[in-house]
């Protein structure tokens, strides 16, 4: 049974309970009980409707529902409890009908699905079956009416008012029979003859048209027969007695020049008046079968054709020369293979003849893979950009005419033991000098590369910078090794300079011994041991901590250092002519992080300093801080201004090399990002030649040619010129420090690798 | 003859023939009849032939030949195809005598890099080498140590000259110079054992300079020589002692002091000053050298100039300026050239006279760094030697110059070397190259050798025995 027919049957029979619900309260005369009953009973009726279950059980939950829904038993409910048990009773009783109840007024039929099927009457809606339209109002209350016997009224309304007893109906009639009103009476009086205005009979008639609306005329058919006048029946007598026009004889100009336009096309032979019988030949028909069988398209601007195939090859003939036959390796290889890798999904074969091939059995998988490859690859048509890559590069200049730089490595210093720290060559361009792990100074020929000097100046503690003293003449260097600065004056010079040196030197040992005593110095001045002073050395100076880099003020008579290490003073400017070294920032706060690098300004009394992430510039005469540069680096390593001094590289150990234009912003101008690994040291060179360079860990330097213009308008022109590799990386170290040579465009580096090199 | 002249008619059956002029630059060597058709397929060996047969030499001379300056290494007719000509037009050739690839002879090793050589002229050839610990020796040509020096000089001898060669009657002087800015005059008498060496001491010292020396060059018809130094400057000395000042200068460095200490005794010598000091550069003067007029002389500097210079006058003759630093410099007075070596790895031929109009008259490329020395090839005019910071030492032929390729800056001509000697100890930087006839092509450098190559069948020589 299917559900339909299910809750069908179901509904009937809820139809029929409540009919049995009706007739027990026409037994029981309790109809307001009944009333909630019966309510009850259309509540419980869904859940009995959605329940799959036998028509017997669901008569039988019902009772329980019944039972169950009971929740404070009263008088009532006691009551209905014995109605809703004869109800039971009367629904198990009208269900026995139900069964018999078929075969008085119900059809069986067979079904679609060969079972009978119930055709039910139409439910009569019979006048008892509804009782909706009864309206109670009574508005004199229970009140026995032959109380108000004697009185003309029957109670009070809400406002107090008589209610006033309702004509019987004996009273109206005789009253109603009494009135006799003539036909067409208005109740109107003429004025004139002061008589009652009555209407007559053709009068009314109108007035009920009127209220029809219709046309009172009389006489008068709205739907008379139609009679077709303009119909293609020609009538004996015209409709109309003009004249027949005259376009009706003269030929139509229309159709003439239709009729010239076939004519003429008969003439030209365009048209055929007559279809050529096609000629029947004994000929076969051929067919070529290698042309597209797809009927060409149209030419869309969409449409994309299907790629073709290749063409067959030799080796898919059915019968292929010999050498594309496979031997038995080769077939072997073949069957070993996956399908899928397989070079081709074939093996060529040779027959006889063509027809002694065999039908192919892949043909059906070929076609397959070839629609799945036609409708799974979709074939787009791509918009391609016409833009010339070249044109979107900015506009270099060509290194080749920005010669000479450095291209290639001309001598190697070997000769450090460990890695090498610092170059630097010396102001008149002969020599360079190298500082390296294994604690020494050396000084080399800078094209032999003849080592000519050295100084082992710690046995545990490298040598972390060496710097020339920036002038023509009085030739010292400075080293920084651990704690102490050593200022040297080699003995590879000229006996008078020697000598210069060792004066300038040691001029202000007088001066520091009377200003002792005033307070606590960053850096003590003093002779060195005579071992050291034989070779040179003419002062050390030692500080707190560590420097780790030393650079000279152009005049040659400060230099200032760094060591990152000490919190406090970590930049200690010493004087050479006094013997005196001093902090210039008292605090560390002022400063703000620790400093990196320091460099006195070319040409100004300005101070850069270098912290992790910013560079400030004090002005030294005024004592102030001037100017703090952002270069945007997370960790700057090096820092070099330009010998004209309005721009300043930064090396970041975050392999960004910042070109600053100190008088355009705080933040870099360029940014050249070229290196794999971060930048250890930078360097302009100060020779007159526009070029700088950078080293990094990734073992190259690399040199670039930066022209700035005297124009303040133009700006710098930075073009990347040269990638120098050599050096070798050692434990993740590459170039530690670049130096350029004075006057020539020539380039010292020094790597990890326990060698300078010389590029030119 | 008639068999070569066989075989080249039969050889030309077939192959289609070419016009050729055939020229020289040796009036010695010059065939009458100048203009041949010959077959296309001739190499160089089948046009030696034809020009030996032309000239009807008793012995034959191996000839090479240019074509519009490159040498024919390939058959005309490839060397036709390559270049895109026709073989219809006449082709102009330019034949000499061939230059044999330089063989490598021996080496004789010393005890620290060598940084110059001077191979006495005479017969009795004397290799005078230049150390880098500050001696110099003379070697013979069988590896024996001739003459040591006593160690006068403080630090590396950069340059040594000849002044006169030794000779079984004379004395024999040289003179050495280095970083430690003196130039040193030594003498020795030449003793006749050859196995026993001789110590040489320094008869006069001659201070000037302020920085390292790097070149001397001494002219035998004035009996002046010049000093380049570090310092800028040039100065000019007489190997007359009276002729000069005494010098004043003190020279007791630090550093010489500590090496008088630790050495013995050193002999005194006269202190001298220069004739004159020429100033005009403005950066280390690399080289210098007496032009074949010993009144001039050139130099070059890192400041990139060529200077002529009048030596009798002290004054500047010309300036040419060059774009590199220069750092070698050599004369090659037949044809009116001097050749410089510049730190940007190549050479290039200027024409010194004042006349000439350009600053640089061909490139010849092919070092691979800094050229820093020459020598002239003793047979002909037109070949000499270089000797680059590569260890290379390349021989190169004016002559082989092409006005052809591309990437000349002014010059317009340009070169390749004829042939490349190699560090036979494997690398390291040549520092000196000398080439005598008798001795060979000798270089030094950096692997503390004294390297002997020579082209053989050029003229014999003693056996030079390989120690």
């Amino acid at each position: 049974m299917t559900a339909k027919t299910s809750t069908r049957k179901r509904s009937r029979t809820a139809a029929e309970e409540e009919k049995a619900v009706l007739s027990s309260e026409d037994e029981f005369e309790i109809p307001e009980i009944n009333g909630d009953e019966s309510s009850d009973e259309e509540d419980f009726s869904p859940g009995d409707e959605d329940s799959e279950d036998e028509e017997e059980e669901s008569s039988g939950d019902e009772i329980e529902d019944e039972i169950d829904s009971d929740e404070i038993p009263s008088e009532d409910e006691s009551i209905s409890k014995r109605n809703g048990t004869s109800n039971g009773d009367t629904t198990t009783g009208s269900d026995g009908e139900d069964t018999s109840d078929p075969i008085d007024n119900v059809k069986v039929v067979v079904g679609a699905d060969g079972g009978p099927r119930y055709i039910y009457p139409e439910i009569d809606p019979v006048y008892d079956s509804d009782d909706t339209d009864v309206e109670e109002t009574n508005t004199i209350g229970n009140i026995p009416l032959e109380y108000y016997e004697n009185y003309p009224h029957v109670g009070y309304d809400i406002n107090g008012k008589r209610i006033m007893r309702p004509a019987a109906g004996k009273a109206l009639d005789t009253l109603l029979d009494s009135i006799e009103l003539p036909k067409g009476w208005t109740g109107l009086i003429d004025k004139n003859s002061g008589a009652a205005l009555n209407l007559t009979e053709e009068e009314l008639e109108i007035v009920k048209k009127l209220q029809r609306s219709e046309i009172t005329e009389d006489g008068y058919d709205p739907y008379p027969d139609l009679v077709e006048y303009f119909s293609n029946t020609v009538e004996q007598m015209p409709l109309s007695s003009a004249p027949e026009p005259k376009r009706r004889f003269i030929p139509s100009k229309h159709e003439q020049k239709r009729v010239m336009k076939i004519v003429k096309g008969i003439r030209e032979g365009r048209i055929l008046p007559y279809k050529p019988q096609a000629e029947k030949t004994d000929e076969p028909e051929f067919y070529d079968i290698w042309a597209d069988d797809a009927p060409q398209k149209p030419d869309h601007i969409m449409n994309i054709p299907a790629p073709k195939l290749p063409p067959p090859t030799h080796d898919e003939s059915y019968n292929p020369p010999a050498e594309y036959l496979p031997n038995e390796t080769e077939k072997k290889d073949w069957e070993d293979q996956d399908p899928e890798d397989r070079e081709k999904n074939y093996l060529p074969r040779s027959h006889k003849a063509l027809r002694l091939v065999p039908g192919y059995n892949g043909f059906v998988n070929e076609r397959f893979e070839r629609c799945l490859d036609l409708y799974l690859a979709p074939r787009v048509r791509r918009n391609k950009l016409n833009i010339d890559p070249a044109s979107l590069l900015p506009k270099l200049p060509s290194p080749d005419d920005l010669k000479p730089f450095p291209t290639t490595c001309a001598t190697v210093y070997r000769g450090h033991e460990g890695r090498v720290r610092s170059v630097a060559a010396d102001p008149s361009g002969v020599w360079v000098a190298t500082g390296g792990d294994d604690g020494t100074v050396r000084v080399w020929e800078i094209l032999t590369g003849r080592q000519v000097w050295k100084l082992k100046v710690s046995s545990d503690e490298a040598v972390d910078s060496v710097t020339w003293r920036p002038t023509s003449e009085g030739r010292i260097l400075a080293a920084a090794c651990g704690n102490e600065i050593l200022l040297v004056v080699p003995p590879i010079f000229d006996s008078e300079e020697e000598t210069h040196g060792k004066e300038i030197l040691s001029a202000g040992f007088g001066y520091a011994t009377n200003k002792e005593g005033k307070k606590e110095a960053p850096g003590t001045w003093s002779k060195p041991d005579s071992e050291l002073e034989e070779e040179g050395v003419v002062v050390t100076i030692t500080v707190r901590k560590t420097v780790k880099y030393i650079a000279w003020h152009r005049r040659g008579d400060y230099l200032v250092t760094v060591s990152p290490e000490d919190v406090r003073k970590a930049v200690c400017i010493h004087r050479v002519s006094t013997h005196l070294s001093q902090t210039p920032f008292k605090e560390k706060s002022v400063t703000k992080g620790i400093p990196q690098r320091v460099q006195f300004h070319p040409s100004k009394p300005l101070l850069f300093v270098a912290t992790k992430r910013y560079i400030r510039i004090y002005d030294l005469a005024k004592a102030e801080l001037s100017k703090t540069l952002k270069p945007g680096a997370r960790w700057i390593s090096s820092i070099d201004i330009h010998p004209q001094g309005d721009n300043l590289i930064v090396g970041s150990y975050d392999k960004r090399l910042l070109w600053h234009d100190l008088d355009l912003s705080t933040k870099p101008y360029r940014t050249l990002r070229y290196h794999d690994r971060g930048i250890r040291a930078v360097a302009f060179h100060r020779g007159g030649f526009p070029l700088f360079c950078s080293s990094s860990d990734d073992g190259t330097v690399q040199v670039f040619h930066g022209k700035i213009y005297s124009d303040l308008m133009e700006n710098a022109l930075i073009v990347p010129l040269k990638v120098l590799k050599g050096h070798k990386i050692v434990s993740h170290l590459g170039v530690l420090d670049v130096d350029w040579h004075p006057k020539q465009p020539w380039l010292f580096s020094a790597g990890a690798d326990g060698t300078a090199r010389l590029w030119n | 003859m008639s068999t070569d002249a066989m075989d080249l008619d039969s050889a030309s059956i077939s192959a289609p023939r070419v016009q050729i002029n055939l020229s020289t630059r040796d009036p010695t060597l010059s065939v009458p009849l100048q203009s041949l058709r010959v077959p296309t397929n001739l190499k160089r060996y089948g046009l030696s032939t034809l020009v030996n047969h032309l000239l009807e030499t008793a012995k034959p001379i191996p000839f090479d030949f240019l074509i519009d300056g490159q040498y024919l290494r390939t058959s005309i007719d490839e060397y036709l195809t390559q270049a895109g000509l026709s073989s219809e037009k006449p082709l102009d050739v330019e034949y000499v005598r061939s230059q044999l690839p330089p063989t490598y002879i021996g080496s004789f090793e010393q005890d620290d890099w060598i940084s110059s050589i001077h191979l006495s002229p005479s017969p009795s050839s004397s290799i005078l080498t230049g150390s880098f610990n500050g001696t110099a020796q003379i070697t013979s040509l069988s590896g024996d140590v001739l003459v040591r020096t006593v160690p006068m000089h403080t630090h590396s001898v950069k340059t040594v000259t000849w002044i006169s060669p030794p000779s079984p009657t004379n004395e024999a002087t040289f003179l050495t110079a280095g970083i430690d800015r003196t130039i040193n005059l030594w003498s020795y008498t030449p003793s006749a054992d050859p196995s026993s060496t001789v110590q040489a001491s320094p008869t006069t010292s001659y201070i000037s300079h302020k920085s390292t020396i790097t070149s001397l060059s001494y002219s035998p018809s004035t009996s002046q020589f010049l000093s380049a130094s570090s310092d800028h400057t040039i100065a000019l000395w007489s190997t007359n002692s009276s002729l000069l000042p005494t010098s004043t200068a003190p020279t007791s460095t630090s550093f010489s002091r500590k090496r008088r200490r630790t050495t013995s005794k050193l002999p005194t010598t006269e202190r001298k000053g220069p004739l004159t000091v020429l100033t005009p550069h403005t950066a280390p003067v690399s080289q210098v050298i007496h032009s074949p007029d010993p009144t001039a002389a050139y130099s070059v500097s890192w400041d990139k100039s060529i200077i002529t210079h009048d030596l009798v006058t002290s004054q500047v003759v010309d300036t040419r300026v060059t774009q590199h630093a220069l750092l070698s410099i050599a004369t090659l007075p037949s044809l009116n050239l001097i050749a410089a070596g510049s730190a940007a790895r190549h050479i290039t031929l200027h024409d010194p006279r004042a006349s000439s109009k350009t600053v640089q008259s061909a490139v010849l490329r092919g070092h691979t760094n800094a050229v820093v020395t020459f020598a002239r090839s003793p047979e002909s005019d037109y070949v000499f030697a270089s000797g680059g910071h590569d260890g290379c030492v390349r021989i190169w032929d004016v002559r082989s110059v092409s006005s052809s390729t591309s990437a000349d800056e002014d010059g317009g001509k340009s070169g390749g070397s004829l042939f490349v000697i190699k560090r036979e100890s494997g690398g390291g930087k040549v520092f000196g190259v000398d080439w005598s006839k008798d001795v060979g092509l000798v270089s030094v450098g950096e692997d503390k050798k004294i390297q002997v190559n020579r082209g053989e069948g050029m003229a014999d020589v003693s056996v030079l025995e390989q120690s």
